[in-house]
């Protein structure tokens, strides 16, 4: 589950259909891929680790060790970027 | 609003000055009906020759010739074109027309400015108490007299760090070589004294800003700038929503009375996320365009306080609305060309 910081702080960031993600306390911008929005979508919503996990599932045919890295390494991506807190 | 508006600092070179994004703002559908008048310090300054801006165009003497001079011609502008609303928007000429107020005033031509205390509390030199004062922070800034200040500089701020001109110019530098060379490249234009200041690591902030003169803030639009040149103005940049960055601007405000348009610049430091204030400029900046766009047509707002309207503060703007600066050449017929050589005007 993440801290109620970066709950708060998630709220405040706004992704296009596109991937497209403004941050406007910052005015920093970025493009996530399919799969980056897609997890972005579920922790802005608040969803834990494993229904995370298991969203992916059904949708990407990949191993469940490789989701599972991808979305570690995602998160890891958020917060040195200032988009997650540690 | 039938009133004519005149404005200075129409140069768009390698520092752009205000007064083109003023013009633009005040040109906006629902603005200024009457003429817009600029006022230009050089002949090919681009705020002459861009088309559909000023109505009418007039070359000033600096206000480096003296008060005389400068009270003269706009006497001599005022006859011919009956100037409503002044707006002088570069730092250079802010003291001799705030000095002025009352005269500006008997000759009917309205400013809207802060006063002489409040000006000078604000100004580079006097930052770091002004900060102080207000329990705010700002990056270590030591003042320079002559040459041998970079040895104290550097062994107390550390390189690299910046050397920055009272009015303009700011250098980052990084040796006692370079820092010769800026210092004597700044007070060859500016004088001394000149600031080192301590260089923080973080993100900047500017914030676009109005006060009413009693210590109240009718609109503040802050941004981050997305690219910048050289010379560290602003090329691109972005409204941003940062609560504190009001705060701060508001506390300035009341601190100061301030009365006009000004520009806080903040630096959020990386390791500690702590802000900084490090200069109030005493002017709209050269954005000052996007906050119309973003939703506070913060000129048009001062042109309505400058005539005694009453104006409601601000209280939103749009969030992640940018700018992007361009470089283009204007056309200009050689009737223009002469006239603004050989009479110092333009009338369209």
């Amino acid at each position: 589950m993440l801290s109620e910081s970066s709950a708060e702080r998630l709220k405040d960031l706004a992704v296009s259909e596109s991937g497209f993600l403004f941050d406007p306390r910052t005015g920093s911008s970025f493009t996530l891929n399919e799969t980056g929005r897609r997890i972005f979508d579920c922790l802005k919503h608040g969803k834990a680790e494993t229904e995370i996990l298991q969203a992916l599932s059904s949708e990407y045919e990949a191993d469940t060790l490789v989701l599972e890295r991808d979305l570690y390494d995602f998160v890891i991506q958020l917060k040195a970027m200032g988009l997650l807190h540690t | 609003m039938r009133v004519n508006v005149a404005t200075t600092g129409l140069t768009s070179s390698d520092v752009t000055a205000p007064g083109l994004g003023v013009l633009r703002s005040l040109r906006v559908p629902g603005g200024i009906e009457g003429r817009l008048i600029g006022l230009a310090y050089d002949p090919l300054d681009a705020g002459c020759f861009e088309p559909g801006l000023a109505d009418e165009i007039y070359v000033l003497p600096f206000p480096s010739q003296g008060m005389t001079p400068f009270l003269k011609r706009l006497e001599y502008i005022h006859a011919r074109s009956h100037i409503d609303v002044f707006i002088p928007n570069l730092d250079a000429e802010l003291p001799l027309v705030i000095q002025q107020q009352d005269r500006l005033a008997e000759m009917g031509i309205r400013v809207f400015l802060p006063s002489p205390e409040s000006f000078k509390a604000r100004s580079k030199d006097r930052m770091v108490g002004f900060a102080q004062r207000l329990g705010l922070s700002t990056p270590r800034t030591l003042l320079v007299h002559d040459e041998a200040g970079i040895s104290n500089a550097a062994s107390d701020l550390g390189y690299p760090f910046w050397v920055k001109g009272l009015y303009y110019e700011a250098y980052l530098v990084s040796s006692f070589e370079e820092a010769m060379h800026r210092l004597r490249k700044i007070t060859a234009t500016w004088g001394y004294p000149v600031l080192f200041q301590e260089a923080l690591k973080g993100q900047e902030f500017n914030i676009c800003a109005l006060g009413d003169g009693r210590g109240g803030l009718v609109g503040a639009v802050p941004i981050t700038k997305l690219t910048i040149t050289e010379k560290g103005k602003a090329w691109s940049g972005v409204t941003v929503n940062d609560e504190t960055l009001l705060d701060l601007t508001r506390d300035v405000v009341r601190e100061l009375s301030w009365r006009g348009p000004l520009e806080v610049e903040i630096i959020k430091t990386t390791d500690e996320g702590r802000y900084h204030i490090l200069e109030i400029n005493p002017r709209f900046p050269a954005w000052c365009y996007l906050c119309q766009a973003a939703g506070q047509n913060l000129p048009l707002a001062m042109v309505q306080l400058a005539l005694g309207r009453n104006v409601p503060p601000f209280e939103v703007y749009q969030v992640g609305v940018g700018f992007v600066r361009s470089a283009r050449d204007l056309i200009f017929a050689r009737e223009e060309f002469e006239a603004i050589h050989s009479r110092g005007e333009i009338t369209r």
